[in-house]
């Protein structure tokens, strides 16, 4: 069994976690749920022995540092992580412990093929007689995929391999953080079903902001804010008969989501090319791309009106954010023309990207006023602007929230950063890829509430790619698929993304 | 389809040999713009008798600079591009035959310390980057700093003070023994042995520059989540140091050789001094001392080839290498 008591972990002087106990016996899978900052992925890294730092004497205090520094212990069946020593932890590592963490673009190293990867692992654990490829097979990776670096996969097709690596050698402890938010829903059923396949043998710990996975995985749920548990137990009790406030708070938005507005429905339907553009947009026309000659994109041709909302949706791997960094300029266009027409005029078009992960998008380092002021050079914006930026978003604007560093925001407020720096360039169009799925409930709901606001008022072409069929109910005037490499916008409401 | 990497190599190609052809020229001019000429300081010594002008003439032809400067270029490019290089008149040699005896020297120098400070810096560095501030991460770092304090040719003249005087147990000087031996294998275990302190002198004055470098490099690898989940996996030892740590290591390091190489051709001219090694750079040094510029012009524009064509080579891979990301 996992079980972890009284763990407070430090960095510096920062709590991260504080207090935090609880055991998973065999065959449960306790869910942790909260907002992202809560200090979730601290835990799943501290239960692998993956923090590099040192355990403080009793009745000692943290000292100002950039060190981590933890008391309390965690016990992985008979081993206490917290106190063992190198050799130790190496030999519990990917074979009685499994860690997914969430696909980002860094997760697998960039030297080396799918292929590679999952042959190193078969050897580095001594079962180099089972074959990589049948491996691969199971996790739904295709043969294609196998030769691939890193660099070559889009977030699903990375976490497929992560998942593939951390069940290769049938852990009996299985830490997932997040393992579930960069898949689509296809790849998303293939990979509940094999946390749930065997989940009787083993201790499972999630991590997510997914209520709807936890309640499919979890017989045990946590909820976790500001490191400190704040309550846990059976997952029907905390999910359908929740006593804190805060919990009651997360499933509430949850289900405000869950309850969407009609799907608006393409007014003509067809080929997006062939439909009558007029007035002020944004022109996608014939764009094309291939990777590694293997062609992604063909032909693709749209008009996103000034004002309005064009949300994109494709399985993982279709090739969203390829396109979405063609839009924003990040890839050079192979072939076909991006253009803002301004009446009849063809103009260049002013396009400000908002990325999936804020974290990785802003320099840890900088300020908040510091992020804003860059951006502001561009457009000769003053203070004054910043403020104006930062109400506009809902952030505060006290001296002592512009001095607080990027790295010390929740996710929610970096991303609403993220999007205030956008908007301070004056763009005619911002693309956001994947704006929402690192976020929990509540940000979700308040990032989705700001696009909406500043494409209607600010009469902005917004092109929104997501997973997230929910989110793209919420904003889009039009919703369209990316499947093999075309645009298929098609009349009937989207049921099935990727099936 | 073409290998980038030869496309790589054919960009770099053209403006490599624009450096050449203008180092060409500036060689060429330079001793030129010195007041007199090398017949002058040659007819200057004590002992030569007094030439009439017709004898100093021709002289003048032999040594290249009778003519205006426009004839003298055109033979003398028409003369590099045959390999002609000069006749050197201390040596009594033709300088092309002097620099094919002196280069393998130079070349072997190099070959053997190059390997040596890169393997040892980068493993050391792998190794205290991975945990700073440990044990191992003090003592090297330690170490490693009051190698790098040690100016390069003082360090050369300590390993000679040390194992080739007080404690003679390698040879202190030359490159062979002064008869070599007619057994091939007891010739090449002689010259091994004639190599190892230079070698030791040349790797000890690069390996704190490439230590430092993989260990500052380290560092920030290990912040990164690709290393943090394959420990999370049970990827150790070995495997993590060079597939891992090494290769991500090796772009920069390629980077890094690019721009150290004429510091390492630099480096080789003072140890080959001090162990009086017959390699380029004792060449060079005795072609200063002789004023013998012919020698001195032929040394330095293949020299400067050579490190052309290496840092060609070595920016064409790391551009190459760098494209996965």
């Amino acid at each position: 069994m996992i079980r972890v008591e009284q763990l407070n972990l430090f960095f510096g002087e920062r709590p991260l976690l504080q207090d935090v106990s609880f055991e998973i016996g065999r065959g449960q899978t306790l869910a942790i749920i909260g907002e992202p900052g809560g200090g979730k992925t601290s835990l799943a890294r501290s239960l692998m022995g993956l923090i590099q730092g040192r355990r403080l004497a009793a009745q000692e205090k943290p000292l100002p540092s950039s060190h981590f520094c933890w008391s309390g212990d965690a016990w992985l069946g008979e081993m206490n992580v917290l106190r063992s020593s190198r050799a130790q932890l190496q030999a519990m590592r990917g074979r009685s412990a499994g860690l997914i963490v969430q696909a980002l673009s860094d997760a697998l190293n960039p030297h080396l093929t799918v292929l590679q990867h999952v042959q190193e692992m078969l050897r580095a654990h001594g079962l180099s007689e089972r074959d990589a490829r049948e491996e691969c097979a199971i996790g739904n990776i295709p043969d294609r995929l196998l030769p691939r670096y890193p660099t070559a996969l889009s977030g699903g097709e990375i976490q497929r391999v992560l998942t593939v690596l951390a069940l290769a050698n049938s852990p009996e402890f299985l830490i997932m953080d997040e393992p579930t938010a960069a898949l689509d829903s296809f790849n998303r059923e293939i990979a509940i079903r094999s946390f749930q396949n065997g989940s009787e043998q083993r201790c499972q710990m999630l991590i997510t902001h997914d209520i709807e996975l936890a309640r499919r995985l979890a017989t045990h749920v946590g909820v976790l804010r500001k490191g400190r548990l704040t309550e846990i137990g059976p997952s029907e009790d905390v999910l359908d008969r929740p006593r804190s406030i805060y919990t009651q708070q997360l499933l509430k938005l949850r289900r405000n989501a869950g309850n969407p507005m009609p799907l608006p429905v393409s007014s003509s339907g067809g080929n997006p090319a062939l439909e009558v553009r007029s007035g002020n947009g944004l022109v996608m026309d014939r764009l094309s791309h291939s990777i590694e000659n293997r062609g992604l994109l063909s032909k693709i041709s749209a008009f996103v009106p000034a004002g309005s909302c064009l949300a994109i949706l494709g399985g993982s791997g279709s090739g969203k954010t390829t396109l979405a960094r063609l839009l924003s300029g990040y890839e050079k266009v192979q072939e076909g023309y991006v253009y803002w027409q301004n009446g009849t005029e063809r103009e260049k078009s002013v396009i400000a990207l908002i990325p999936q992960h804020p974290h990785r998008a802003m320099a840890s380092h900088f300020s908040v006023s510091d992020v804003l002021k860059e951006a502001l050079m561009l457009s000769r914006g003053d203070q004054a602007e910043a403020n104006r930026l930062l109400d506009r978003v809902g952030l505060p604007t006290d001296t002592d929230f512009l001095n607080r560093k990027t790295r010390e925001l929740s996710g929610g407020e970096a991303q609403r950063l993220v999007i205030a720096r956008a908007l301070a360039t004056r763009p005619q169009c911002l693309v956001a890829d994947e704006p929402t799925s690192a976020l929990d409930m509540q940000a979700r709901s308040h990032v989705l509430e700001i696009l909406r606001g500043v494409m209607r008022n600010r009469k902005m072409a917004l092109v929104l790619f997501t997973h997230d069929q929910a989110a793209a109910r919420s904003l889009a005037d039009k919703v369209c698929h990316l499947e093999q490499g075309t645009l298929i916008c098609s009349e009937a409401p989207v049921t099935n993304v990727a099936s | 389809m073409v290998p980038p990497i030869l496309i790589n190599l054919l960009s770099g190609l053209s403006v490599r040999l624009l450096v050449f052809f203008l180092l060409v020229l500036l060689v060429f001019f330079l001793p030129r713009l010195l007041p007199g000429d090398p017949v002058a300081i040659f007819l200057s010594s004590d002992l030569s008798r007094d030439l009439s002008g017709s004898e100093a003439e021709e002289l003048r032809s032999q040594f290249g600079v009778a003519g205006g400067w426009l004839q003298q270029l055109g033979e003398y490019l028409s003369n590099l591009v045959v390999g002609d290089l000069g006749y050197s008149v201390p040596h009594a040699a033709p300088v092309s035959q002097l620099l094919k005896a002196a280069i393998p020297w130079t070349l072997l120098l190099i070959a053997c310390a190059a390997p040596l400070f890169l393997i040892a810096g980068a493993a050391g560095g792998i190794e205290a980057g991975k945990a700073p501030g440990a044990l191992f991460d003090r003592v090297a770092t330690g170490t490693v700093t009051v190698i790098a304090s040690i100016p390069p040719f003082t360090a050369a003249v300590l390993l000679l003070l040390a194992f080739g005087i007080l404690w003679p147990v390698l040879p202190a000087g030359g490159a062979e023994p002064l008869f070599p031996s007619d057994n091939p294998l007891q010739r090449d275990f002689d010259v091994a042995r004639h190599a190892v302190l230079p070698v030791l002198a040349l790797s000890l004055h690069e390996v704190s520059r490439f230590y430092f470098l993989a260990r500052g490099e380290a560092i920030t690898l290990s912040q990164r989540p690709f290393i943090i989940n394959a420990c999370g996996r049970g990827i150790k030892g070995w495997r993590l140091r060079t597939a891992y740590y090494g290769r991500s290591l090796f772009p920069v390091f390629l980077a890094r050789m690019s721009d150290s190489l004429t510091g390492l051709f630099g480096a080789v001219l003072f140890v080959e001094i001090v162990f009086s090694y017959p390699g380029t750079g004792h060449l060079i040094y005795n072609a200063i001392l002789d004023r013998d510029y012919v020698l001195l012009q032929g040394a330095v524009i293949v020299m400067a080839g050579l490190v052309l064509l290496l840092n060609w080579i070595i920016d064409a891979v790391a551009t190459s290498l760098a494209r996965r990301g």
